[in-house]
């Protein structure tokens, strides 16, 4: 299916926010990473459970410089 | 520790925050906020780069510092209580700098966007830490509304013109009970020293230390004027006369015979 991550699409077996995270490349055991999906933050404890649908437009975000 | 600092219940030994952006590189930052003895470092929150990953910052200050999330960036109440949710989950801390910018050029806050994105985060269970104009009557609102502390600033972003307005700044520590943490503006150790005398409790410095010659001894040379300012307020400084008053005793002067003359002395 294809969802939008970041803004840019992307194509991604239907599955979890975990599992998204995981094939991406990231660690969601690591603290530090947020993430949304069209416009609602998925709190961390819900990632395992949250399935993705086609379309879903999500939004991973990190800390970065700032003052 | 006789002059504890602390916001929204927990307590601080350094009153000077640090922002983390706009170092020559990561070596430079780590040293300056080192040497600035700050506890409390500010981070913004963006979209992971999923192409490129460095060192995340997260790996370079966790458990260093308190890292104190901000909405950077945000137009709109929306943007801004989207971006707390997200800092709150990622940093796993309920406290936000609030930021909600009103124009690109002065970067100044939109005040009535930003007291009612306070008020969402606030009633969401946030300790709100609000940057906002340097207004004592917005201030007194984002108080009564729960803020946890009034963050004015003292000239605009990244501008190094200092506390522009002193006057406001004191009205502002007179009328809010929250503690009072200039955020902005600030351009060399004078200014934090300034702000720290007026009684402010603390101050946000990011650019100025960032972009200066050297950022390391800057940032101790901030350390110290926050350590300077707030001594000289708790000692209270004099008042200021418009004449001159002698330092040394009038009495028992050797009299050499001459006349002493003011200008008021032929009137």
């Amino acid at each position: 299916m294809s969802i939008v991550v970041n803004g840019v699409e992307h194509r991604f077996e239907a599955g979890t926010i975990y599992e998204l995270l995981k094939s991406l490349g990231l660690d969601p055991e690591r603290p530090g990473l947020a993430v949304a999906v069209n416009g609602e933050v998925i709190g961390r404890g819900r990632w395992r459970e949250h399935q993705l649908k086609p379309g879903d437009a999500i939004e991973i975000v990190t800390a970065v410089s700032g003052g | 520790m006789d002059d504890e600092f602390s916001i929204a219940g927990r307590s601080f030994r350094s009153r000077l925050l640090v922002g983390t952006a706009r170092y020559p590189n990561q070596q430079v930052m780590l040293k300056a906020l080192e040497a600035s003895g700050a506890e409390i470092v500010t981070v913004a929150i963006r979209r992971i780069d999923l192409q490129q990953r460095g060192e995340s910052i997260l790996d370079l200050l966790a458990g260093r510092y308190f890292l104190l999330p901000n909405t950077a960036g945000c137009y709109t109440v929306r943007e801004a209580v989207m971006t707390a949710r997200l800092a709150r989950d990622a940093l796993g801390t309920d406290l936000i700098k609030l930021e909600v910018i009103g124009d690109d050029e002065t970067l100044y806050p939109n005040t009535p966007q930003l007291i009612e994105a306070a008020k969402q985060l606030v009633d969401e269970g946030f300790k709100v830490l609000p940057y906002c104009s340097d207004d004592p009557v917005s201030c007194t609102i984002l108080e009564k509304i729960g803020c946890e502390a009034v963050m004015p600033l003292g000239a605009p972003i990244g501008s190094g013109m200092g506390i522009l307005n002193p006057y406001n700044i004191r009205l502002i520590r007179e009328r809010v009970r929250v503690p009072v943490i200039v955020d902005a503006g600030v351009g060399t150790a004078s200014d934090v020293a300034i702000a720290m005398e007026l009684g402010c409790d603390g101050v946000l410095v990011n650019t100025a230390i960032a972009q200066a010659r050297d950022p390391i001894r800057m940032a101790e040379a901030m350390k110290l004027a926050v350590e300077a300012g707030r001594k000289a307020y708790r000692a209270g400084r004099i008042p200021r006369r418009f004449y001159a008053q002698p330092s040394s005793p009038l009495e028992g002067r050797v009299d050499f015979g001459t006349t002493r003359s003011t200008p008021h002395a032929d009137r």
